[in-house]
């Protein structure tokens, strides 16, 4: 089953960005939206369907790994690809940031 | 209880309409009990203002279940393992919440339709080969009513496939 599918996943979604950085700290399904919700104060909400999905996807490409626990629902965390891949992911956003600012305000660091 | 059918053009087609449709059943006290035939049968109830919402997902496990519990979507019906029906609350997160998600919701339905459509494609197009060859009386009725089954099945495959074709690449274009 464990296949790699990263270059498959392209590019990291606005979602699946924020799912990892949830999954920093082992949590299941329902906390991981509680969390996005509650870190962007609203501005980014998770359905179950996209969360289940984007789970099982995070999965199959080793970015996160279920954990064994006594609770009822599974609980998720990152692993040490994840959180290369987060890393990678911020660069390119951080780089169309800056950009954007150098373009609008010229203030970017070049 | 009193129970009602509604019918259903399918949901390849009027998945939308449908469910805005049972929003207005369950407003009127007809809340949708289970699946039926080409329909929805519903059963007699307190009015209730509710969103209702569906997923496909093949053999989901029980975390699936109660991930959309807790996220206010009770599980209403299922049909084939496949098909899942929601019900939830005006203010409930919507099922899905990203354009990227949404496309994969009917892309794999629609590679299933299209592969099962396929199939019954090539068989009746084997069938009209084979009738043109000579057979014992018998066997050419056997033959043509094989070759009416598999044309039935061709239209309840073949037209979902195209329904949901042209919903995913009407997602792709606008949104």
């Amino acid at each position: 089953m464990p296949r790699n599918d990263t270059i498959e996943l392209g590019e990291l979604t606005d979602s699946m960005l924020y799912i990892l950085l949830a999954l920093t700290e082992a949590r299941h399904g329902y906390l991981i939206m509680q969390f996005v919700d509650e870190l962007t104060n609203g501005r980014i909400k998770i359905g179950p369907a996209s969360m289940y999905t984007i789970i099982k996807k995070l999965v199959n490409a080793q970015l996160i790994e279920p954990i064994d626990g006594d609770g009822k629902q599974k609980r998720y965390v990152i692993t040490a690809q994840g959180r290369a891949l987060v890393a990678e992911d911020l660069k390119r956003r951080q780089a169309i940031v800056d950009d954007a600012r150098f373009i609008l305000e010229g203030e970017g660091q070049r | 209880m009193k129970r009602k059918y509604m019918s259903s053009w399918g949901l390849a087609f009027a998945e939308e309409r449908e469910m805005k449709k049972l929003e207005r059943m369950a407003a009127q006290g007809w809340h949708l009990e289970k699946f039926a035939p080409l329909g929805y049968t519903l059963v007699e109830g307190e009015p209730m203002d509710v969103r209702y919402s569906l997923d496909y997902r093949k053999q989901p496990d029980e975390d699936y279940f109660e991930l959309f519990a807790a996220s206010g979507w009770e599980h209403v019906t299922s049909t084939g393992d496949e098909i899942h029906v929601f019900k939830g609350r005006p203010d409930a997160t919507p099922l899905y919440t990203d354009r990227q998600t949404t496309e994969e919701k009917y892309g794999q339905v629609e590679r299933t339709m299209g592969r099962a459509a396929l199939i019954c494609l090539l068989l009746s197009l084997g069938f009209v080969f084979m009738l043109q060859l000579d057979w014992p009386q018998t066997a050419e009725a056997i033959i043509l009513v094989l070759q009416t089954l598999v044309v039935i099945g061709l239209i309840f495959t073949g037209l979902p496939y195209l329904g949901y074709l042209v919903k995913r690449k009407r997602l792709e274009r606008n949104e």
